[in-house]
C-alpha cells in the first residue's frame, strides 16, 4: 500500500511539480538571470497548478487524436509518460540548478520567516488560522476517502477507465460492456483515460483510483488554486482568513446538486468537477494576472496566451462542455479588461487563448 | 425558453439563502472594493455571466448544441466562492479594533454555515465498504462469477447495476444504468421481466439465453425463484445474498 501511495505521489505530485516548475522557469528565465530572489523564484503551490494545467493539456493533445485515428491505450499512454517525465525530470534538473543560483538562501529566508512568526503575537495568530484551514483540508481529504459518494454518471465515466486495458478506448458501451462503434463525442474528452492511466502506474484498479486516491491530490490541488488568488486578492496576513472562508463555502456549499462546490466534494473524480474546481479557478488566477499586468505595465505578458490555451485544452480533456464554458469566461473578462483600460491588445490574447476551444467545438459538432 | 431559465435558476440556488449571502457579499464589495482588477475579475465578470445566463438566445443555442440538462453549469461562471471569501475578508479587514476584527471572522463563518448546507449530511454517501466504494455485495458477486482472461456477461438487479462495470471491466450485462433514465427511451424485454413483481422465470431463462447471458444473479428474498427449476439455469450458489444461476453448459473455459 505504501509503494502504491508512494507511486501515486510520483506521478500526481512530483510529476505535475517538476512540468510546472519547468515551464515557468522557462518563461521566467529573463527575470531569473541574476540569481534567485523573493521576486522571481517560482512557488511551489504556483508551479503544482500550473504542471496539472499543462500535464492535463498535453494529455489532451496526444489522446484526441490517437483515439479519432483507432489507435489503442498503450499508444497514449507510452507518449503521455515520455513527455511528463521529460518535463518534470528537467523540471527537477532547474530546481537543483537554482538552490546553486540562490533559491537556497531564499529556502532558507522564508523558512526563518515562518520561524520568527511563531514567535510575535500576530504570527501565532496567523500560523493558528492556517491549521484551522489545514485541519478543513484534512477532513475533506479524509471524507473523500471513507465516504462513497453514490452518483449515476459514475457508471459510464468509471468503466470507461476499468475497461481500457491496453486496447482500443471508448469502442464499448461503459453501461453494458458491449462492442460500440467509437463514440467520438465523449472521447473529445478523455479524462477517463488519464484515471486510467494514473491507475496503471500506481498499480491500482482504476475504480480504486478514481474513487480513493486521486481526490486525495485534486481537493488539494483545488485549495491550492484558491490559495494562488487569495494571495493576489489579500493581504498575506489575510490569506489564511480568506482559505478558512474558502473551506467552509466548499464543505457548506451543498445547497443544490448543482454547484461546483458540490461537485467538488461528492464527485472528485469526474471531468466536470475539474471543470468548475481547477480549470475555471485556474482562469480566474490568470485572468486576474493579466488585469494586473495591464494595470502595472500596460501590457499583459505573453507567457498568459500559454496559460489560457493550455487551460482551455484542460477545459476540454475535462469535459465536453469545457472548451465552450472557458472560452465565454475568457473573452467575457478580456473585453471586460479591454474596454475598462482600453487596450484592445488583450482582446486578441484572449481570442487565442480561446482557439483549442474553437477546435475541439468544430470536432464536437463534426462528429 | 424563459420559464426553463428560471426553473434552471431555482434548482441551482435551492432554498436561496447561500444566493442571498453572494449577493450580499456582492453589493458589499460593490461599494468598498475600489481596486479595478478586482471589481472586474469578481463583480463585472459575475454581473455579466448572470446577464448571460439570462439571455433566452443564449439559452436556446447552448440547449440545441450542447444539450439544456447541462445549462445550469453556465452559473459556475460567477465565482462565487471567490466573491463571498474576499468579502469576508474585507469585512474583517474593515474593522478598526481586534474584537470586532474577530466578531466579523465569526460572523461571516456563521452566515455561511447557516445559509449553506453540510455537503456531508447528503444522503448518496455512505461509508465506503471497499476502495472500489462499489457495495461489497456486488464485489462478492462479481468475485464469484469472474473468470480472469475472459469476460462474462449476467443479468444484475436494479440495486447492482451502476456498480458491477465499476467494479470489473470482465463483467458484461445485457443492459445498465441506461434503462433508469425514462427519457432516454431504452426498452429491455429482460430488464421488464426481471422487475416483474412476481417472476416469470422461464420466460427470464429464455430471454437471457437469447441475450446470452452465462449467469443470472437475484436477491434471495425475490419469490418464485423455484421456477428456475426444469430451466437451462441452474443454482450454482448464494454469495452475500444473491443467489447466482448458470447456463447450463455455459462455457467459461480459458480459450
Amino acid at each position: 500500500m505504501m509503494g502504491k501511495i508512494g507511486l501515486l505521489g510520483f506521478w500526481m505530485a512530483f510529476v505535475p511539480l517538476g512540468a510546472g516548475y519547468f515551464i515557468l522557469s522557462i518563461l521566467g528565465i529573463k527575470k531569473m538571470r541574476n540569481g534567485i530572489t523573493a521576486d522571481n523564484a517560482v512557488r511551489i503551490s504556483y508551479a503544482l497548478c500550473c504542471g496539472y494545467i499543462l500535464l492535463w493539456a498535453a494529455f489532451q493533445l496526444i489522446a484526441v487524436p490517437i483515439i479519432i485515428r483507432g489507435g489503442e491505450t498503450w499508444q497514449v499512454e507510452w507518449h503521455f509518460e515520455m513527455f511528463s517525465l521529460a518535463v518534470s525530470i528537467a523540471g527537477a534538473f532547474l530546481f537543483l540548478l537554482h538552490l546553486k543560483y540562490g533559491l537556497w538562501e531564499y529556502i532558507v529566508f522564508r523558512g526563518k520567516t515562518i520561524l520568527q512568526m511563531g514567535k510575535a503575537k500576530e504570527g501565532l495568530l496567523t500560523l493558528f488560522l492556517w491549521g484551522i484551514f489545514l485541519a478543513g483540508l484534512l477532513f475533506q481529504m479524509i471524507q473523500a476517502y471513507r465516504l462513497a459518494y453514490a452518483d449515476g454518471d459514475d457508471a459510464f465515466y468509471i468503466p470507461l477507465s476499468v475497461s481500457v486495458g491496453g486496447g482500443h478506448m471508448y469502442t464499448s458501451n461503459p453501461y453494458t460492456g458491449d462492442p460500440i462503434e467509437l463514440n467520438l463525442r465523449y472521447a473529445l474528452a478523455p479524462l477517463p483515460i488519464w484515471i486510467a492511466f494514473i491507475a496503471g502506474k500506481c498499480g491500482v484498479n482504476a475504480a480504486v483510483a478514481a474513487h480513493s486516491l486521486i481526490p486525495l491530490v485534486l481537493i488539494p490541488v483545488t485549495y491550492l488554486l484558491y490559495v494562488e488568488i487569495g494571495r493576489r486578492l489579500c493581504k498575506d496576513v489575510l490569506l489564511p482568513l480568506f482559505m478558512i472562508f474558502v473551506t467552509l463555502l466548499q464543505i457548506f456549499g451543498n445547497y443544490s446538486i448543482y454547484p461546483a462546490s458540490t461537485f467538488l466534494l461528492t464527485r472528485t473524480r469526474q471531468g466536470k468537477a475539474a471543470l468548475g474546481n481547477i480549470i475555471l479557478p485556474f482562469l480566474v488566477l490568470i485572468l486576474y494576472k493579466m488585469g494586473e499586468e495591464i494595470k502595472a505595465q500596460g501590457k499583459a505578458g505573453r507567457d498568459n496566451v500559454l496559460w489560457l490555451m493550455a487551460a482551455v485544452t484542460a477545459g476540454c480533456l475535462c469535459s465536453v462542455l469545457g472548451g465552450f464554458l472557458c472560452g465565454v469566461f475568457i473573452m467575457m473578462t478580456v473585453c471586460l479588461i479591454c474596454i475598462l483600460y482600453r487596450k484592445p491588445s488583450v482582446l486578441m490574447q484572449g481570442l487565442l487563448g480561446c482557439l483549442p476551444g474553437a477546435a475541439y467545438a468544430l470536432l464536437y459538432l463534426k462528429f | 425558453m424563459w420559464s426553463e431559465i428560471i426553473g434552471l435558476f431555482a434548482n441551482y440556488i435551492g432554498n436561496g439563502f447561500a444566493a442571498v449571502l453572494f449577493a450580499v457579499s456582492f453589493v458589499y464589495l460593490l461599494f468598498v472594493e475600489k481596486d479595478r482588477v478586482k471589481r472586474i475579475i469578481l463583480l463585472y465578470t459575475s454581473f455579466l455571466a448572470m446577464l448571460l445566463f439570462f439571455c433566452p438566445l443564449l439559452a436556446k443555442m447552448y440547449s440545441r448544441y450542447l444539450g439544456a440538462e447541462t445549462y445550469y453549469r453556465f452559473l459556475w461562471l460567477v465565482p462565487m466562492t471567490a466573491v463571498i471569501a474576499y468579502a469576508g475578508v474585507r469585512l474583517t479587514a474593515a474593522c478598526s479594533k481586534k474584537w470586532m476584527k474577530t466578531a466579523a471572522a465569526l460572523l461571516m463563518c456563521a452566515a455561511i454555515v447557516l445559509t449553506g448546507d453540510y455537503v456531508y449530511d447528503n444522503p448518496f454517501f455512505s461509508r465506503a465498504e471497499n476502495r472500489f466504494h462499489v457495495p461489497q455485495t456486488v464485489a462478492l458477486v462479481c468475485d464469484a462469477i469472474v473468470v480472469e482472461g475472459r469476460e462474462v456477461r449476467a443479468v444484475f438487479p436494479n440495486e447492482m447495476l451502476n456498480y458491477v462495470r465499476q467494479y470489473t471491466g470482465l463483467v458484461r450485462m445485457p443492459y445498465g444504468r441506461e434503462m433508469f433514465v425514462g427519457h432516454w427511451g431504452f426498452v429491455n424485454e429482460l430488464y421488464d421481466a426481471m422487475n416483474e413483481e412476481v417472476l416469470d422465470c422461464e420466460k427470464i431463462a429464455a430471454l437471457a439465453a437469447v441475450q446470452n447471458c452465462h449467469y443470472i444473479i437475484l436477491h434471495e428474498t425475490r419469490k418464485g425463484q423455484e421456477g428456475f427449476e426444469g430451466t437451462n439455469y441452474n443454482y450454482v450458489e448464494t454469495v452475500a445474498g444473491y443467489r447466482i444461476y448458470l447456463r447450463e453448459g455455459a462455457e467459461l473455459s480459458l480459450g
